[in-house]
């Protein structure tokens, strides 16, 4: 066990170094002047930690989800949330109400989140079930999906069309630290109520008429639940754009290492999360494309194969 | 003592009113839809718009938060439904969650449910690993160490194998020797006429029959029940049942 720890925390030392030295035309950690420590100070270290702030995000909303909707293929993209968020800010940038580096941006993708996830609410009943949950956030996804798409289509021209795009495939460059300290709050937030909800969280290794029947206020803990992975999708949403299949497979590498209680297995998939982003981030910088790669797609390349081979070991396909 | 008054809920359960004292097994028998599941979610605190009363220990279930609730009753759910790989000795541990006892009681409770269901072997395994009857055996410890007063079943039977079916009756019969007041939802009439002191015949939602078994299971009562006429064939061991249609 001890041998274990030493040999993950040396992987994650090491994956740290990588990182914050990739990025130039050589790998260079140890700045040598000023213009170094400056890229050093205020362009890797905040990348760094807002890959890894994205990742804790999806990780911790996907396992959250996984458990809550008692669906293994469930991840935060499945409640429509992410689409909502995302669609606020590309109407944004289209009717040209704010510039694309206003504060208030992050702010309405917030705010589409949130009202995305009052309608998921609404439309689920008085006593939302898991599938219902599924089923209605598939189709609010759906929606803002095409919706989205049409926007994206009206594109004033096609630069407007391209930087969309691209923002909505997910990336972490060129943020500085003050998307690091837009996601670290909410992060926080949404863990506390993490925390608050420890209990119900661990009855949901029971099903759905059990727990019903465990004491707690459930559609209370419920929306409670759902607010959280709502704050943390927003979030990431907002600071880094859509990435996708972490917060998939973040759970199952989880409970690959052998961790099935519950609040373990949250806490673990949000490390695992950070991590996996950092290194996929690392990773997209060391590779040398004429435009860096946008970790959506990387994580999409890596993501789906994993997803395929999920569905063949339990038998789906 | 559980005194259901006027109990309904919408057009699915209607004016059911029943006195069940404690200490025995109450089997609540009918066909498909005729209100089982919504009598027993009633009481589980699983529908909340039901009107009318269910007088325990001097309060209206209904009427309770579920965290009061939950200090009262346990359930049984009728599927074996597990998505998470997690350990036996976990899930028996989680099912004890929210009740006000001492760590000392709890793990008493925990210990006993251990020795009486054999799951010694079982504690280290994931649930998702066993089999169905093995799955079973581990709810009904769990059942089994929440220790409340009021237990309710919903078709506890189903989907098991005959040796296992006649386990669960004799441990829900074994919690209502004790003093427990089970109620268990059942399709099998012949079990249900074997083992329960009393049942409840529902009919599109009505209580049609009520008492002992003998009383209930008339060949009347199931023709308008179940739409069968039944022969029934006793002996010391146990009853068996022939139904034919009408």
């Amino acid at each position: 066990m001890i041998i274990r720890s030493f040999a993950i925390l040396a992987c994650t030392l090491l994956l740290i170094l990588w990182h914050l030295g990739s990025g130039g035309d050589n790998w260079s950690l140890l700045p040598s002047n000023e213009l170094e420590t400056f890229i050093l100070n205020e362009i890797r270290l905040p990348r760094l930690l807002l890959a890894f702030c994205n990742g804790v995000a999806l990780g911790l909303a996907g396992s959250v989800l996984q458990l809550l909707l008692r669906n293994p293929l469930a991840e935060p993209g499945i409640t429509g949330i992410a689409g909502g968020a995302a669609l606020a800010t590309v109407v944004t940038l289209y009717w040209g109400a704010v510039g694309p580096v206003s504060w208030w941006l992050p702010a309405i993708g917030l705010v589409g989140g949130m009202l995305t996830l009052g309608l998921l609410w609404l439309l689920s009943g008085r006593q939302p079930q898991g599938i219902r949950i599924i089923l209605v956030g598939v189709a609010i996804s759906a929606i803002s999906g095409a919706l989205i798409a049409v926007v994206l289509n009206l594109a004033p021209n096609p630069f407007a069309f391209q930087e969309w795009a691209l923002w909505l495939m997910g990336s972490v460059a060129n943020r500085g630290w003050a998307y690091v300290w837009l996601i670290l709050p909410l992060l926080i937030i949404s863990i506390l109520i993490l925390i608050t909800q420890r209990q119900y969280i661990q009855a949901q290794i029971f099903d759905e008429p059990t727990v019903r029947t465990f004491g707690f206020n459930e559609s209370w803990s419920k929306f409670l639940l759902l607010l959280a992975t709502a704050l943390l999708v927003s979030a990431s949403v907002v600071t880094a754009g859509i990435i996708g299949f972490i917060g998939l497979v973040a759970p199952h590498l989880v409970r690959l290492l052998g961790i099935r209680r519950p609040n373990q297995l949250i806490y673990g998939s949000g490390l695992i999360g950070g991590v996996l982003l950092v290194a996929v981030d690392a990773l997209v910088q060391t590779i040398n494309t004429r435009v860096e790669l946008q970790l959506g797609v990387v994580i999409a390349l890596i993501g789906a194969p994993w997803l395929l081979f999920l569905l063949h070991r339990s038998g789906r396909v | 003592m559980l005194e259901l008054i006027n109990l309904s809920h919408s057009n699915r359960l209607m004016n059911v009113d029943y006195k069940i004292p404690a200490g025995r097994l109450i089997g609540v028998i009918g066909a498909n839809g005729s209100g089982k599941s919504t009598l027993l979610s009633i009481l589980a605190g699983g529908l909340t718009k039901a009107s009318g009363a269910a007088e325990w220990r001097g309060h209206n279930l209904l009427r309770w938060s579920p965290y009061e609730q939950r200090q009262q009753l346990a359930y049984l759910s009728q599927s074996n439904s597990f998505h998470e790989p997690v350990l036996v000795k976990d899930l028996l541990r989680t099912s004890q969650i929210n009740l006000i006892e001492s760590a000392q009681n709890l793990a008493a409770w925990r210990d006993k449910s251990v020795e009486e269901f054999q799951l010694h072997r079982l504690m280290n395994r994931s649930i998702t690993e066993l089999s169905g009857g093995e799955q079973r055996r581990v709810m009904l410890a769990c059942v089994n160490a929440m220790n409340r007063p009021l237990i309710l079943a919903d078709e506890p039977t189903a989907s098991l194998d005959l040796n296992y079916q006649l386990l669960v009756m004799d441990w829900l019969k074994a919690l209502s020797v004790q003093g427990k007041l089970v109620l268990v939802a059942l399709h099998d009439l012949a079990l249900a006429a074997q083992y329960c002191d009393e049942l409840m015949l529902l009919h599109e939602g009505k209580l049609l029959a009520s008492g002992e078994p003998n009383q209930v299971l008339t060949d009347t009562n199931l023709a308008i029940a179940y739409k069968v006429n039944v022969d029934w064939l006793c002996n010391n061991n146990g009853v068996a049942m022939l139904a034919r249609r009408i």
